[in-house]
């Protein structure tokens, strides 16, 4: 073995070793926060890993959280047949927040040696995350691994992708031939995850090169780069047909319902699965070339990081939480808005103006989420009208009477007849009042007499009420 | 001016309409996605773009391809918001409250300098407000135990982390860390900056790629101008010009 070669390997297995890291330390502090000592974080992250990757190839691009929940709690379940939602529950919440890096406010990161190719060891440090999040295109928050953590999960430990990818073609071949199926099935499953890595790994090469204009090399770099992995995406085609025919032939050849059969046909699905994700890449590749293509004659490239942002603790809201309530009285109305998006200012507009103001109905307007949400808020029942009967024994009580009364005395015998609390009372109550206003139709007037209500439980002016109409 | 000319300048104002709303998304708008595509592929319909913003006192921030632009003032022109925007009527010194917890939630959510300049616009961070309060209580009360603030009476004399420090974090009553930093979250929300969603019964605040970018802008202006001010108090000078 040269001495390069050797290097090489030891040095990217070091390196694979190291990313591996937060997988170790999410076992060895199990204990710490949340008791999960009877689980093994080792399986737990792997059928993570796994539900997550398969996502990936879906629609949404990456993994929602019902769904890692429910391919969590197989397995959880089996350990423990009575933990409850709520436990398999807080088990998925604690693995991803910590292979998220705290839910993607922060990174992982990890020092390591290698041997450098003058022999001296020297030491590295790498910036990674394993998982992220994203939205959907439905704005709904999926889970994403990174291409460290494909690589990782799928134990590439320093292996070149299009090695192992020609490696895992030559193992489904073998097991086609030895009629082992399932093991084929897993092999053709390898493949699509291995393309969902290839797509990962070329995304995140974009990214660096969109952001990093001035260090990179678009003729001597980029374009060789982009041609090859072009040419190993094309190249995927007519082996997975091959595979993919290959399968057929064999499905065919057994009876219906046989296992072996079943385990073919999923391997033909995983195939052709891994054969869509390529032509999603190589339908990426295509813009990204013609993307790459026009930055670089227009040197549109962004910088990422910029050394000239502060640190957000130290050198933002600590010196700002320091300062005093006059200090922040003249820093605030210049600082405050510079977080808040633009505002869209109103045009004079007088013809809207007045057809707002006459409109019947409001336009209806976007729900604010400062509004309190439709289902979150109760049906209030509105209080029961007063039933015919209810007034009918009322209006026979106030004819008992006389033609001259007052309130007091209305409210007073109502009470005694029905109840202080009697809908009668209420009624009375509501009704001898109106009198006041002197509509025409009224057969009674209602004048005030200056005093107070002298009725139990009763407030205001006291009325007295005479036979006759206003008119 | 060609027509074509024409059509560009109009195409370029209705891009600039869309990602003026930051609740607008590519997914959701054939338009935006036509418009935007064209802005990524014509250098000449991107300029234009930049041009009518600039003249708006506006600057394009380009995101993530699947994501769209992020528009941010360059200048106190007519898209600037006010202090009115955020909860008007409010008292000077409440208003200066509400000020310190908008720069603690954005600090809690993109906690390192790597975090604010993120490569890659389409991760998103997401919190919780519980531990977002817990946070901002114990690290006001920290910097006040560490500086050994005395109580003074005049409030003007009083440390922005005090005034932090003294609210109790959870409780009734709209007097407490967690109802004001919900009613924050609630605004950005409103304003498309955040998004608010439950996962597995527990309510999630999913800081959208748009919020990175005015935390971005917040803190690059800013750290200039806080010291300025940190270095006139050292010199003994009075504040900084206003």
């Amino acid at each position: 073995m040269s001495d390069a070669f050797w290097r090489g390997a030891v040095n990217r297995r070091a390196k694979n070793l190291a990313l591996m890291k937060p997988f170790f330390d999410l076992e060895a502090n199990k204990g710490m926060q949340v008791d999960l000592d009877d689980y093994d974080m080792h399986l737990l992250c792997s059928v993570l890993m796994e539900a997550i990757i398969a996502e990936m190839g879906g629609i949404t691009a990456g993994a929602p959280y019902s769904a890692v929940l429910r391919e969590l709690s197989k397995v959880v379940l089996k350990v423990n047949p009575t933990a409850s939602a709520g436990e398999v529950d807080r088990i998925a919440s604690h693995i991803i927040d910590h292979l998220s890096s705290g839910r993607g406010r922060d990174h992982f990161e990890v020092s390591y040696q290698i041997i450098a190719e003058s022999g001296a060891v020297e030491k590295l440090s790498h910036v990674y995350r394993l998982l992220e999040q994203r939205l959907s295109p439905e704005d709904e928050l999926v889970y994403v691994a990174t291409s460290e953590a494909i690589h990782i999960y799928l134990s590439g430990l320093g292996h070149e992708l299009e090695a192992e990818q020609a490696a895992n073609d030559a193992i489904l071949e073998h097991y086609l031939r030895r009629g082992k199926h399932k093991e084929a099935g897993e092999a053709a499953d390898m493949e699509r995850k291995r393309s969902v890595e290839l797509r990962a790994q070329l995304r995140g090469w974009l990214i660096a090169a969109e952001r990093s204009f001035d260090e990179i090399q678009y003729a001597a770099k980029v374009l060789p780069e982009l041609a090859e992995i072009r040419q190993r995406v094309e190249a995927r085609g007519p082996v997975e047909q091959r595979q993919i025919e290959e399968i057929q032939s064999r499905a065919l050849q057994l009876p219906p319902g046989d296992d072996g059969r079943v385990n073919l046909i999923n391997a033909r699905k995983a195939i052709e699965d891994a054969s869509l994700e390529h032509t999603r890449l190589l339908a990426e590749l295509q813009r990204c070339s013609r993307t790459l293509l026009d930055w670089q004659s227009h040197h549109r490239f962004r910088r990422g990081e910029s050394p000239a942002i502060p640190d957000p603790l130290t050198g933002f809201l600590q010196p700002l939480l320091r300062l005093t309530h006059a200090e922040l009285a003249i820093a605030i109305p210049r600082l405050w808005p510079l977080l808040l998006p633009p505002r869209l200012p109103v045009v004079p507009d007088l013809p809207a103006l007045l057809d707002s103001l006459l409109a019947d109905t409001r336009e209806p307007h976007e729900l604010s989420e400062l509004e309190p949400m439709p289902e979150n808020c109760e049906e209030i029942a509105g209080p029961n009208r007063f039933s015919p009967e209810v007034c009918a024994a009322a209006d026979a009580l106030l004819v008992t009477l006389g033609d001259s009364f007052s309130l007091s005395a209305a409210l007073g015998a109502t009470a005694a007849k029905f109840g202080p609390n009697s809908p009668e009372v209420s009624y009375v109550s509501v009704l001898v009042p109106r009198w006041f206003e002197l509509d025409a139709d009224d057969e009674h007037i209602a004048r005030p007499t200056g005093q107070a209500i002298s009725a139990a439980g009763f407030f205001g002016d006291e009325l007295t009420v005479t036979k006759g109409t206003a008119a | 001016m060609t027509s074509e000319q024409n059509g560009g300048i109009y195409e370029a104002a209705r891009l600039l309409r869309l990602a003026l709303n930051a609740r607008e998304t590519v997914a959701r708008s054939a338009d935006y996605q036509q418009l935007l595509q064209r802005f990524h592929t014509d250098p000449e319909f991107r300029d234009t773009a930049h041009q009518i913003a600039r003249g708006l006192d506006l600057q394009i921030i380009e995101l993530a391809r699947d994501i769209g632009l992020a528009v941010v003032n360059i200048a106190e022109g007519p898209y600037a918001p006010t202090l009115d925007d955020f909860r008007s009527n409010l008292r000077a010194r409440e208003r200066i409250v509400y000020g310190l917890l908008l720069a603690m939630l954005t600090a809690y959510v993109y906690p390192s300098r790597r975090a604010v300049g993120e490569l890659d616009d389409s991760s998103v961070v997401s919190i919780e407000l519980r531990a977002l309060v817990e946070w901002a209580s114990t690290t006001s009360r920290q910097m006040k135990s560490i500086t050994n603030a005395e109580d003074v009476a005049n409030a003007d004399l009083r440390a922005g982390f005090e005034s932090i420090a003294v609210l109790e974090p959870f409780g009734d009553g709209q007097n407490t860390l967690q109802y004001r930093f919900r009613y924050v979250l609630n605004w950005l929300a409103d304003h498309g900056l955040f998004l608010r969603r439950e996962e597995g019964g527990r309510e999630l605040w999913i800081a959208r790629p748009h919020f990175r970018v005015q935390a971005r802008f917040l803190m690059l202006s800013s750290h200039d101008r806080l010291i300025e001010f940190l270095g006139a108090r050292v010199d003994g000078t009075s504040n900084p010009t206003t």
